[in-house]
């Protein structure tokens, strides 16, 4: 969406991780790498934005340091799009060794013509481009581009597998593995990982690549062989020690986390708050029934409906909750920030040890109350922890992870991606961590922490931004922030922004509006925002890089 | 956020002509440093006529600047090519040029002096050794401040000096009747007994007196001396039209709500001047707006102590929900829905007593108002002019900026009057709820919590739904924040000004922006011309002749 703002005082810079980047100097860029690097698994889009920005670097200023990160990154992102001949190519005039797949690569390219067909971005139904593919996959079976796209929308549309093509594939046997690894690979991440195990099996796994084993570990972990998982998790550190969510992941499967059901037994609040999704509210409410709550007290605040959720809230309330839930039904829409304080200042609110928050279109796990519990009492300087946001609907997409700082500069202020770009969920995210942020659509705070920082700043008003904001006051009091991937949550936030109508350009003002007031706010503590970052988990410059393949 | 400083609204191609006539119509007093620059670049033109109605016009804001900035170098500058005009200042300036002169003071020293708020900085200024023209500027920072005591003090001392005396006398004249003291304001006049701003004083005066005649007689007086003075033709109009007292009597069903967070002594300050104020048997209601500096229990014994048996009703709420969304709770209140008028006030404002009276008049006055709010003024023992009627300077594709809330901070009677704009100030204004619901006009918008912003974008909106705003600079409320010494704004709070005009530009485009300017310049305008019109019989030749000239520049208005 394009949208012209005026104004002396301020300028944005446009969304996505390029801009972002160009925006900032090399030794920024580092810094802002090696923070991701604390954060997530670096994917084909994300590498290749890092590789771009150093790519811009002059070569005359080429230092051991630049090139060890290009060397890193050109080596992840072969790895990664093991079909990618950009790729590769400038992976061997980095170092300077021959790569012996480029050349069955150039054999399986398409005619021209047909490959221009196939990038061109404009048929954007998925079932349109897949049959088109499957047309073309008949004259060019050995077409490495086409398998690898078929491959994706697979992925993307939750259809096994290669089904009904993929035996029609004629590729050079050099490139066999490579295809039946990203078979595994996706199998995973649809869930599949019967057929994952049994493809790793057949021998598609490459000890001398790390991506290649975070996934068979992950698909042993799935089936249930943790030794296997956690020998293949620990081979992978061996390749790449860089690999941070790696080492979360398998400390958490060196000494898993145990649930203390005793949590229960101390005074829990469950607040909601609503504004005109009765059918949304309704799911989450017989979510959360089914869930284990000990005896939490539930609150339900009504932000002035007009949809006749407080009838419906009733109903339930009578059905599935005894009628304990506390219902407030406000005459007016006060905003999320003071409705979360409305529901705060109530006498349950401020008489519990812990109060958790969950948005009104959430789906949770039976045992999400006690696992978040025993993550805040396990971390004793924990205010608040969160969970692993999911997008609805199959395969599963990572919504949500975590958050801190990525640039904190007296005139730039950017918060870290909030997932990977590629955010198919393998499970590797799933392991408790200290971060700056987590999604307040469903979270849980201390005593002290509220006590320490009682309100969401209204300023915020109606949305976005004041979880954040809250987070970061309790990051500079000293509080940490713990997510735990243990705990997943469905979250039915409505889909992206759309193009160019009226109410997108108000709500896109809204967020550049907050996003203004956000910085200023934090305007002199960005010393104390610039520390909430990963550079202590990453060193300067990657060791002792393999760079052969 | 507001509106472009003067110099970058300069450097960046200014305003058109036509605009600048409309802001000198409607402002009466233009900003010293825009009158210097038009007249001056209005007379500069190639081939000009002395006696040509451009010539006039660049003239008549000359003697406007000369009057207010005495001793103004670049004014001083272009006496010669102003048009010779007998008597008064003028003549007196071109008979002791030299020494006027050796006591000027140029442009960036007046934006300098003026843009200090420390009163010791002024008042050492003011009674120091500086040159008149130094000492003078420091006069009227210290008016801008409202510190009367050491304005007094000053302005008798300026007075002692002969040259001073004769320019200065009709500005100090005011002053002197801004901070009280009539005796000194009198004496003054003495000194200038034919210029027009003490002509304007001496209706003031009468109007004191309830001596409307008088009053009449000295605008026309005033207008004869110089005609120049558009602001005169609404007084005129006003004087027909001063008996308010009997609308109350109208049996209205009003509604008087406010709202406070942390602020106990100005919440029961507004209280008692509203109390004092004349409602008839208006409700009232405060929302405690979840304020934690003090108990529920307290601010009720505190308001049951102030109202004294009127029936004051208290809501608390358990947090602050935020100004927008405080208005909307008591808008919806079952009592205020009924209600045929809703005031909202601030919780620190000081109320005239027939505050009401006046609004409900306007009510009767100008048809389809939806609402209708007052003159701002600084606290202090001199206020001065904080919040006046305001419109849009400039607009654009999601692009709003303002004209400034006080374009000129010394009252000279110049906005004492009653006309259509696009946004009044929300200390304390009256909606007429049944239209505002007939309109379907939308509740205050809760983005711009906690406040900033709401109650202008409230105003677009009423525009936008075909419904009408008033100003009513009769009504004169002191507004306790944003005193002049103030502390400036925190970056954090600079940061949520922005943010929010920036989420009030993304509710507007062009076309948006666009007709709701049609609306309001044609209202404005078709006021102007109504008044124009009623008053035209009486007034002086040459005043009628300005006004046509004044018409002519502006421009034709068109119907929305």
């Amino acid at each position: 969406v394009n949208i012209t703002m005026h104004h002396p005082s301020f300028r944005f810079l446009s969304a996505g991780l390029f801009s972002e980047l160009n925006a900032i100097s090399t030794d920024e860029v580092i810094h802002h790498l090696r923070n991701f690097l604390g954060n997530f698994l670096l994917d084909g889009v994300i590498a290749s934005a890092y590789l771009n920005r150093f790519g811009q670097v002059p070569s005359t200023e080429w230092n051991d340091q630049i090139n060890a990160w290009l060397r890193y990154l050109s080596r992840k992102l072969v790895l990664l799009q093991p079909f990618n001949e950009q790729a590769r190519q400038i992976n061997v005039k980095l170092t300077g060794f021959a790569d012996e797949h480029l050349k069955y690569l150039y054999r399986c390219r398409l005619p021209q013509n047909i490959r221009e067909k196939i990038l061109s971005p404009r048929v954007n139904d998925q079932q349109r481009r897949r049959r088109i593919f499957l047309d073309l996959l008949q004259n060019y079976t050995y077409s490495i581009e086409l398998i690898d796209q078929l491959l994706l929308l697979d992925l993307e549309q939750d259809i096994p597998m290669g089904s009904g093509w993929i035996d029609k594939c004629r590729v050079p046997p050099p490139l066999q593995r490579s295809l039946e690894g990203l078979v595994a690979r996706y199998c995973l991440l649809q869930g599949d990982c019967e057929r994952a195990r049994m493809t790793i099996e057949k021998g598609s796994l490459d000890e001398h690549d790390e991506i290649s084993l975070n996934h068979a570990a992950e698909i042993y972990a799935r089936t249930g062989d943790t030794d296997r998982a956690i020998a293949l998790y620990r081979a992978s550190l061996a390749l790449d020690p860089l690999q941070v969510p790696v080492s979360f992941r398998l400390a958490e499967l060196e000494h898993p986390f145990t649930p203390d059901p005793g949590m229960l037994e101390k005074r829990i609040v469950i607040c909601l708050y609503s504004y005109n999704k009765n059918e949304l509210l309704q799911q989450t409410l017989r979510s959360l029934a089914t869930t284990e709550r000990g005896n939490a007290q539930i609150i339900v605040l009504l932000n002035n409906c007009t949809d006749g959720s407080q009838v419906m809230v009733d109903a339930i309330n009578r059905e599935m909750y005894d009628g304990l839930v506390e219902v407030i039904d406000l005459p007016v829409n006060i905003g999320a920030p003071a409705a979360r304080n409305w529901l705060l200042a109530t006498e349950k609110a401020r008489n519990a040890d812990y109060v958790a928050f969950l948005d009104d279109d959430v789906e949770i796990p039976r045992d999400w109350l006690i696992k978040m519990l025993t993550v805040l009492r396990n971390n004793p300087r924990a205010g608040v922890v969160g969970v692993k946001i999911l997008a609805p609907g199959k395969p599963r997409h990572l919504q949500y992870l975590y958050r801190n700082i990525a640039v904190a500069r007296k005139d730039l202020l950017r918060i870290s991606l909030d997932t990977p770009n590629f955010n198919y969920d393998s499970g590797v995210y799933d392991f408790v961590r200290p971060t700056a942020n987590v999604m307040g659509c469903c979270h849980v705070f201390t005593r002290a922490a509220l006590d320490e920082v009682p309100w969401f700043d209204i300023r915020f008003s109606p949305t976005q931004m004041d979880d954040i904001a809250h987070d970061f006051d309790l990051c500079l009091k000293g509080f940490k922030i713990m997510y735990c991937g243990l705990v997943e949550c469905v979250h039915h936030q409505m889909s992206g922004m759309g193009r160019n109508t009226s109410a997108d350009l108000i709500r896109l003002g809204n967020v550049l509006g907050n996003d203004v007031k956000f910085f200023y706010r934090f305007a002199q503590d960005l010393d104390g925002l610039g520390k909430l970052s990963n550079l202590s988990l990453v060193p300067e410059q990657p060791i002792s890089q393999q760079d052969v393949l | 956020v507001n509106s472009v400083p003067f110099p970058e609204w300069i450097a960046k191609g200014g305003p058109d002509l036509s605009s600048v006539v409309r802001t000198f119509r409607q402002q009466g007093w233009l900003d010293p440093l825009l009158g210097v620059h038009f007249g001056g670049l209005m007379l500069q033109k190639k081939n000009r006529d002395n006696r040509s109605s451009e010539a006039w016009l660049a003239a008549s804001l000359l003697q406007q600047v000369i009057a207010i900035l005495p001793f103004g170098a670049e004014a001083l500058d272009r006496l010669d090519v102003a048009p010779q005009q007998p008597g008064g200042v003028l003549s007196l300036l071109r008979e002791h040029r030299e020494e006027v002169r050796a006591a000027s003071i140029g442009r960036d020293a007046v934006r300098r002096i003026l843009g200090v708020s420390d009163q010791a900085t002024l008042e050492e200024i003011a009674l120091g050794n500086s040159g008149l023209g130094w000492r003078y500027v420091a006069l009227l920072g210290l008016w801008r401040t409202g510190e009367g005591e050491r304005f007094l003090v000053g302005a008798r001392r300026l007075m002692e000096d002969p040259l001073a005396r004769g320019l200065c006398a009709p500005m100090l004249a005011w002053g002197f009747f801004a901070a009280g003291d009539i005796d000194s304001a009198l004496h003054a006049l003495e000194h200038c007994p034919d210029s027009p701003l003490s002509w304007n004083l001496k209706a003031e005066l009468a109007l004191l007196d309830h001596d409307q005649e008088r009053a009449r007689s000295c605008y026309l007086r005033s207008l004869a001396v110089q005609p120049g003075q558009p602001h005169l033709v609404y007084r005129l109009w006003e004087l027909n039209r001063l008996h308010v007292g009997q609308c109350l009597a109208d049996n209205h069903h009003v509604q008087v709500l406010f709202y406070t967070f942390n602020k106990l002594e100005p919440t029961l300050q507004t209280l008692e001047s509203l109390l004092s104020s004349r409602t008839g048997d208006a409700g009232i209601t405060l929302l405690n707006n979840g304020s934690t500096s003090f108990s529920p229990l307290e601010l009720e014994q505190r308001v049951a102590a102030t109202a004294r048996g009127r029936e004051v009703r208290v809501v608390h709420l358990p947090v602050n929900i935020g100004a927008p969304a405080a208005r909307n709770w008591l808008w919806h209140l079952p009592e205020v829905r009924r209600a045929a008028y809703v005031a909202f006030l601030d919780d620190d404002v000081l109320l005239p007593p027939d505050w009401l009276e006046c609004y409900l008049q306007d009510m009767k006055d100008f048809p389809g108002t939806a609402v209708v709010g007052p003159l701002g003024l600084d606290p202090g023992s001199m206020p001065a002019i904080q919040y006046v009627d305001r419109y849009f300077q400039e607009i654009g594709e999601h692009k709003i900026r303002f004209t400034h809330n006080a374009p000129f901070p010394w009252d000279l009677g110049q906005f004492s009057l009653r006309r259509p704009c696009l946004s009044v100030m929300g200390c304390c204004h009256l909606f007429d709820r049944k239209l505002c619901d007939r309109l379907g006009i939308p509740d205050f918008d809760i983005r711009f919590s906690p406040s900033q912003v709401d109650d202008l974008d409230h105003d677009l909106q009423i525009w936008k739904r075909g419904g009408k705003i008033l100003y009513d600079g009769r009504v004169r409320v002191v507004h306790l924040q944003h005193a002049g010494k103030s502390a400036p704004l925190t970056r954090a709070s600079w940061g949520h000004v922005w943010g929010n005009h920036m989420k009030m530009e993304s509710k507007y485009s062009r076309s948006d922006l666009e007709d709701i300017h049609r609306k309001v310049l044609f209202e404005e305008r078709s006021h102007w011309e109504r008044c124009l019109e009623a008053v035209s019989p009486d007034l002086p030749p040459e005043a009628k002749e300005f006004m046509a000239v004044l018409s002519r520049y502006e421009g034709h208005c068109e119907s929305p």
